[in-house]
């Protein structure tokens, strides 16, 4: 076979030939001009003859595409003869025509590359189907799939070559016919693009963005009116630039980034004006057909945009702007279509825009965007307010919902976006508001309660907290259903706030072990010390549920809304409250206990739940009662010692301590009222009634609290089987996740302490050798009654805080009690929401009047039955040694020798607790409870008697604690109308008679009560039935 | 009988319908033009329709049809026989009636014509386009296009030299001329964008110095038809802007040459290419002036040069040589270079002048003069031709 280099001695007569030759072989269809001279008279016209190239070169294209159609059919089976023929002659017309490219490539490549383009063209869009290439086939697999074929392999070698050679003299020629072929074999062609692209990847990046941008300018250069965005007749040119960008992006991204980027800057600093008015269109319309492109752009080109390259956009636009007002408005519609249509980077986009449109106030130096740039930063906010809007609503109003990019990358970081929201102000709020509402209402449920839910947990102010509203009215129209989501996520948050830190943070149980002393030495330093930024991150997410839930009740009562769905799906939450109560910090318990209050005890609350949060409520009263205590004792300590140190100079400073300690005090009696509300609710159910008076009493009698109500802790008195027993019952261990209970806690740390310095003195005293060695100088027996002494070195309480405190315990016992209870709070349920919203919003006004006064008058009120037996069981409980004797009858007055002891214990205890006296008296009036309670009245009869019957004073008053046991005693028997009139009032005679005369009549009191028991006995059938 | 062969043409399909038109038409023009029996009216008409329909496919009814590429090569050759085998009187009328007339659509197909002539060393066909230049004018569009095309056809794309250029003058010596007029105007060597290919300047140059008359085949021809145009204007202009455009691009070469690496491989090309151009002007310009010589020899009427053409180059010479700086003469090379440039220049006009083979015209020669001294460097051969060539014209001119 002929090859390239050979020379052939050439006269004129054998071109002749060898062209008729070829005319004839080519011409007739069954020619007898066999294939092989044919070929080489082809050959050789190509060589010699330059006229005739074009009609060799459509000699071989009929052969190539011969040849492909044969390795197709025949790819299974043995190549033929004659197609092994075909390839060898196509092999030599390869080897001509590259060594031709080689040798001449300006005049050579752009003849050969448009053939074989074209040819690559027909012969692809011919064979696709045969090659089974569907219009999904990924382009890889049909790049393979073509390489595979020898023919095309070697066209498209001859090709790349023709473009290597092309691309250094006129490279926007050849990128110009690549696209001109891509967009005439459209689909067809795109494996050979995507070939030569990644043969030449910078080149043909580059060349087609020039390509595309000169395109774009020409046109719009050509009519002015289509403006630069709507001209339809680049659409398919820049459909191939964006086809084949498209195809290069796997791998030359990078590459593709650059050169969008590099031609944006060339934009800014290019001297021609359409250069600079065209680019960044045409960039913008490059992004809009594809979505890869628009990606990038969306990333790198919002980071290059700062306020100077703005301003300097907005200059070189302005002549624009003005001389077509149509182009500019369909610019800013394709930016906002673009803004709509890009996913990742959304929130960047976002910001980007809210900056530029509201420019923070510190600028730090920078050059700030012109008032021009701001105003359009603004309009393309609206317009895509507008679109976002436009999206959801139809798609909630279609089946299917469409999908925006632009939401569902914004749903991805809700979290920037609500902090953002947060954080606005002035103009970026609305937007904020509605760009949330829209993302949440797309992204659906979960989505929506996240955002809601961030917003609790992070708003500082009710400002910041009006988002909230504004929002869920908004989600509410398509999300009917997304509150029960937003509480569950509040509550998990909450939850994770609290474990991840259990270490650090004073965990409820640790709490409640500490609970007085940890509350009494915290709180003040917490409250005095440190600003509000140091409270717990739990505060914020209550505090603003707390207001939330204010904000419903305010709008039940007055009748806007029919019920709350988030006061509803709040109840269903209760029990994860509960753990909350048990907060040291004062605020949070606050705002809890406001929580608690405001969603009230449904029915539906299990009894284990209802336990808990009896539980609760009493440890909470307990503590808010220390609370104040230590407040106050502190604050006047501290008073005290300014006064003594500087006594008039720093007034201010006392006000300022006055103040704060009125703060905290104000406070804890806010709690303490909250306590008692709560309490009021949940006695409606007599089941956390009983437990609640168990829980109150038993608290009240308890080592820590007692001082508070005037009583002391005498252990060995208390320290029996049933006391035990009833510590460890109490509330703060209910919930405590130690069993130890917190008496006992205590008193091992005691020993604990007591037996190392024992032992290190012990050490000490057998170090000496001074002392000669005794028994007792062997072993140091230690300091006698050093633990009393610890627990007695607690200062008592002031006694108008005694006072108080026993008041406020009667109030909180009387609200169990009261009989009406039941009834009342039954019918008239969201009565009890009007004390606590103003407990939250208005507490403090009314603590005085509640610390002087009492609101319920008992006389008038019922106690009613149920609750008068069990605090009489629970205070017999509490005083009496064992039930061994605890018989409601009362036998002969002389069996009270019998019960000497017990009857001493029980007066030694109620000495130790002198509220349990007010206790007696306040309830005596029911005489169920007076019934129940027979047994302590009983021995305490039998103690003054005793006393009495064998007192030398000349005057009963001369022994006044049994004098006026006495008289107590019998305002009890004459309230609960155990003893009729003229006997009732023999108490009065108590102060004039001597003690021996008095022990008679209390004898004859006695003697009554023990035949009229029958009279109980019936009164108690009656009040059962 | 024109209706029948028509209708009969329109029956028969490719390469037989050419055929027979082709046929037809000569045979048609050989006979005198016979009114054609049967058809009243226009056989004028008819005939130019045959060659449309047929020949050109330019279809005046119906859409125009589109021949492949191979089918193209066939009607060339096709062509190309039918002039071979016509009557020698009437070789030109059938050409005429092809191309003449107006060659819009035809001047592509004119264009393969000629190529394949060229191969196949048809001279019928050379010497009825070397007419039909030398009737439209060398310098005109059309020839201009043809000129390019076939340079671009044997020079660019091979890059040895060809055969069939080489023999060129041989077969077609007035085509030669009319081609080498026509390429000295489109590649007019006034700077880096119109310099000829080396394959051109080198066969061109061999064919002036081989054969002396070639030059002179147009002006011979002038006696029959009136106009015509010679290539000595461009040839001089060729050689005179010749080394001054090359030692500028010598010097740009060198310039980027020693900035990259590849621009130095490329300096080295283009140096080595722009060195050969300059041997073969060196050559073009000895056979230039030879011919002059031959001319005066062959008794020729005066027309190969004119004092206008001279002037002429004078005034591309100061476009392509630059104003010079003050005090700043240019590179050497550069200051030689328009030595060599002005020189030449001097010489041709004193050969021309001593064989009176140009138009004299004393106007041009003053505004060469005045050229000279003032935007040009002094050079002391062209002061002097000048000078003598005012005094002779003005002794000449005051007689008369």
């Amino acid at each position: 076979m002929a090859s390239a280099s050979e020379e052939i001695a050439v006269g004129p007569q054998e071109i002749c030939n060898q062209v008729n030759k070829f005319l004839k072989g080519t011409s007739t269809p069954a020619s007898n001009v066999n294939f092989e001279s044919l070929t080489v008279s082809a050959l050789f016209l190509l060589r010699t003859v330059p006229v005739a190239r074009h009609a060799v070169l459509e000699h071989y294209s009929f052969l190539f595409d011969d040849a492909i159609n044969s390795s197709l059919t025949f790819s299974d089976h043995e190549s033929s003869s004659y197609q092994k023929q075909q390839l060898s002659a196509l092999q030599d017309v390869t080897g001509v025509l590259l060594s031709f490219i080689k040798s001449s490539p300006e005049a050579w490549a752009p003849v050969v590359s448009s053939w074989t383009l074209t040819l690559l063209g027909q012969l692809s869009t011919k064979y696709a189907a045969k090659r089974g290439i569907q219009r999904g086939t990924p382009l890889n697999e049909v790049l393979q799939m073509w390489l595979a074929c020898e023919p095309a392999r070697m066209l498209i070698e001859i090709s790349t070559e023709c473009f290597a050679a092309m691309v250094g003299a006129a490279p926007d020629m050849c990128v110009d016919s690549l696209l001109e072929a891509s967009v005439r074999f459209s689909p067809h062609f795109d494996w050979v693009v995507a070939h030569i692209g990644s043969c030449f990847p910078r080149t043909i990046i580059t060349r087609v963005l020039n390509c595309g941008l000169k395109d774009y300018c020409n046109d719009s250069g050509h009519d002015k009116e289509a403006g630069p965005s709507t001209n339809r007749l680049k659409v398919p040119k820049m459909a191939s630039v964006v086809g084949i960008l498209g195809h290069l992006a796997s791998k030359h991204g990078h590459d593709i980034r650059k050169a969008l980027m590099a031609l944006f800057e060339a934009s800014l600093h290019s001297d021609t004006m359409s250069n600079k008015v065209t680019t960044l269109p045409f960039l913008l319309q490059l992004a809009s057909m594809s979505d890869m492109l628009l990606q990038i752009l969306t990333t790198d080109l919002v980071s290059v945009l700062t306020p100077s390259t703005l301003n300097q956009l907005h200059r070189q636009f302005t002549y624009w702007k003005r001389s077509s007002p149509g182009e500019y408005n369909s610019f800013l519609n394709l930016v906002v279509h673009l803004i709509v249509k890009s996913r990742v980077g959304a929130c960047d986009i976002i910001s980007f825009i809210l900056n530029t449109a509201v420019p923070a106030e510190d600028g730090k130096g920078g050059e700030q965007p012109t008032e021009e740039v701001r105003d359009t930063c603004v309009e393309i906010m609206h317009i895509l307010m507008f679109e976002l809007q436009r999206g959801v609503l139809s798609s909630h109003s279609d089946v299917s919902i469409i999908e925006i990019p632009f939401l569902v990358g914004l749903a991805s970081q809700t979290d920037i976006l609500t902090n953002m929201l947060l954080n606005a102000e002035g103009r970026r709020l609305p937007w904020l508001q509605k760009l949330l509402t829209y993302t949440s209402l797309q992204a659906g449920q979960s989505c929506a309660a996240s955002i809601l839910s961030s917003i609790v947990c992070n708003a500082q102010t009710p400002q910041q907290l009006s988002n909230f509203y504004s929002l869920k009215q908004g989600i509410e129209l398509g999300l009917p259903s997304v509150i029960q989501p937003t509480v569950l996520q509040v509550f998990n948050r909450l939850e994770a706030l609290a474990s991840p830190s259990v270490e650090c943070l004073p965990t409820p149980a640790k709490v409640s072990r500490l609970s007085p002393k940890a509350v009494s030495e915290e709180t003040p330093a917490a409250s005095a010390s440190l600003p509000s930024s140091a409270h717990p991150p739990q505060l914020i997410p209550l505090r603003n549920l707390e207001r939330i839930v204010a904000a419903e009740k305010r709008k039940i009562k007055k009748k806007q809304i029919a019920s709350s769905r988030l006061v509803k799906e709040l109840q269903s939450r209760q029990n994860s409250l509960v753990p909350f109560l048990l907060f040291p910090e004062p605020e949070v318990l606050r705002c809890v206990l406001s929580l608690v209050h405001m969603i009230g005890f449904p029915d539906s609350l299990g009894s284990a739940l209802l336990t808990k949060l009896a539980g609760a409520v009493a440890a909470v009263f307990f503590n808010s009662l220390h609370l104040k205590a230590s407040i106050e004792s502190s604050s006047k300590d501290k008073l005290q010692e300014q006064h003594d140190v500087k006594s008039s100079s720093k007034s201010s400073l006392k006000e300022a301590v006055c103040d704060k300690g009125q703060g905290s005090s104000r406070q804890a009696s806010c709690i303490t009222r909250l306590c008692m509300s709560c309490i009021e609710q949940l006695s409606c159910l007599p089941f956390t009634r009983s437990l609640l008076l168990h829980y109150l009493m038993e608290g009240a009698t308890h080592k820590e609290h007692c001082r508070l109500f005037g009583g002391k802790w005498t252990t060995n008195l208390f320290e029996s089987p049933t006391s035990a027993s009833s510590l460890s019952s109490l509330p703060s261990s209910n919930l405590s996740t130690n069993p130890e209970g917190p008496a006992t806690s205590s008193s091992s740390s005691v020993v604990n302490s007591e037996t190392s310095s024992l032992l290190q003195e012990n050490r000490q005293q057998g170090n000496s050798i001074a002392l000669p060695r005794f028994h007792s100088s062997v072993y140091h027996g230690g300091v006698i009654r050093q633990i009393s002494k610890v627990s007695s070195m607690q200062k008592p309480l002031p006694k108008m805080q005694v006072a108080a405190n026993v008041l406020t315990l009667l109030e909180t016992l009387w609200l169990c009690c009261r009989e009406g209870a039941q009834a009342s709070s039954r019918t008239s349920h969201p009565q009890w929401g009007a004390p606590a919203s103003a407990a939250g919003a208005a507490a403090d006004v009314k603590i005085e009047l509640m610390d002087t006064d009492l609101r319920i008058k008992p006389g008038k009120k019922v106690v009613s039955e149920s609750s008068a037996r069990t605090l009489g069981c629970v205070i017999v409980d509490i005083l009496t040694l064992d039930s061994l004797y605890n018989d409601v009858n009362w036998q002969d007055p002389d069996f009270r020798k019998v019960t000497t002891e017990r009857d001493i214990l029980v007066w030694k205890r109620i000495s130790d607790m002198p509220f349990l006296w007010s206790v007696l008296q306040e309830f005596s009036s029911s005489s169920v409870f007076l019934y129940y309670v027979s047994p302590v009245v009983r021995s305490l009869f039998a103690v003054v008697m005793n006393h009495l019957e064998v007192s030398r004073e000349a005057r009963m008053r001369n022994c006044p604690q049994h004098n006026e046991a006495a008289c107590c005693l019998v305002y009890c028997l004459a309230q609960g109308s155990w003893i009729p009139s003229p006997l009732s009032n023999i108490s009065e005679l108590f102060p004039h008679v001597a003690p021996y005369e008095g022990y008679l009549l209390l004898l004859a009191l006695w003697r009554y009560i023990k035949v009229k028991r029958m009279t109980i006995l019936f009164l108690r059938i009656l009040y059962n039935l | 009988m024109g209706d029948n062969i028509l209708n009969r043409l329109f029956r028969m399909s490719f390469p037989d319908c050419t055929r027979e038109a082709l046929a037809f038409l000569t045979s048609y023009i050989s006979q005198d033009c016979p009114a054609i029996p049967g058809l009243n009216a226009n056989t004028e008409q008819v005939i130019v329709e045959i060659c449309q329909e047929f020949v050109l496919f330019q279809s005046v009814r119906g859409p125009p049809k589109k021949l492949s590429s191979v089918q193209e090569l066939n009607l060339l050759d096709m062509i190309c026989t039918c002039f071979k085998e016509a009557p020698e009187k009437s070789k030109y009328r059938i050409f005429n009636l092809m191309f003449g007339a107006h060659c819009n659509g035809s001047g592509n197909l004119l264009t393969k014509l000629v190529s394949l002539a060229l191969s196949t060393h048809c001279s019928p066909v050379l010497f009825c386009v070397a007419i039909w230049m030398q009737e439209r004018d060398s310098l005109s569009a059309d020839v201009k296009g043809l000129t390019h095309r076939l340079v671009s056809d044997y020079c660019l794309l091979y890059p040895d030299p060809s055969n069939v250029f080489s023999k060129l003058p041989s077969v077609s010596p007035l085509f030669a001329c009319n081609f080498i007029t026509s390429a000295t105007s489109f590649y007019s060597f006034g700077g880096a964008d119109s310099l000829p290919p080396l394959t051109l300047l080198q066969h061109v140059s061999e064919w002036v110095d081989k054969d002396n008359t070639v030059c002179c085949e147009s002006l011979r021809q002038a006696t029959v038809h009136h106009a015509y145009t010679t290539p000595v204007p461009g040839l001089t202009g060729w050689c005179v802007r010749g080394p001054l455009v090359c030692s500028q691009l010598l010097a740009k070469a060198k310039a980027s040459g020693s900035a990259t690496a590849f621009g130095k491989s490329n300096a080295d090309s283009i140096q080595s290419q722009v060195l050969s151009l300059l041997a073969c002007l060196d050559k073009l310009h000895l056979a230039l002036l030879q011919s002059l010589m031959f001319s005066a020899c062959v008794n020729l009427s005066p027309g190969l040069l004119s004092a206008s053409d001279l002037a002429h180059i004078t005034h591309t010479l100061t476009a392509v040589y630059p104003p010079q700086r003050d005090g700043n003469d240019g590179s050497r090379e550069e200051s030689s270079a328009i030595g060599v440039a002005l020189e030449r220049l001097a010489q041709i006009l004193q050969v021309a002048a001593g064989t009176r083979t140009y138009i004299p015209d004393r106007g041009k020669i003053k505004e060469m003069e005045s050229i000279a001294r003032h935007k040009l460097p002094h050079n002391r051969l062209l002061s002097m031709v000048l000078r003598q060539q005012l005094q002779s014209s003005s002794s000449y001119s005051t007689p008369s």
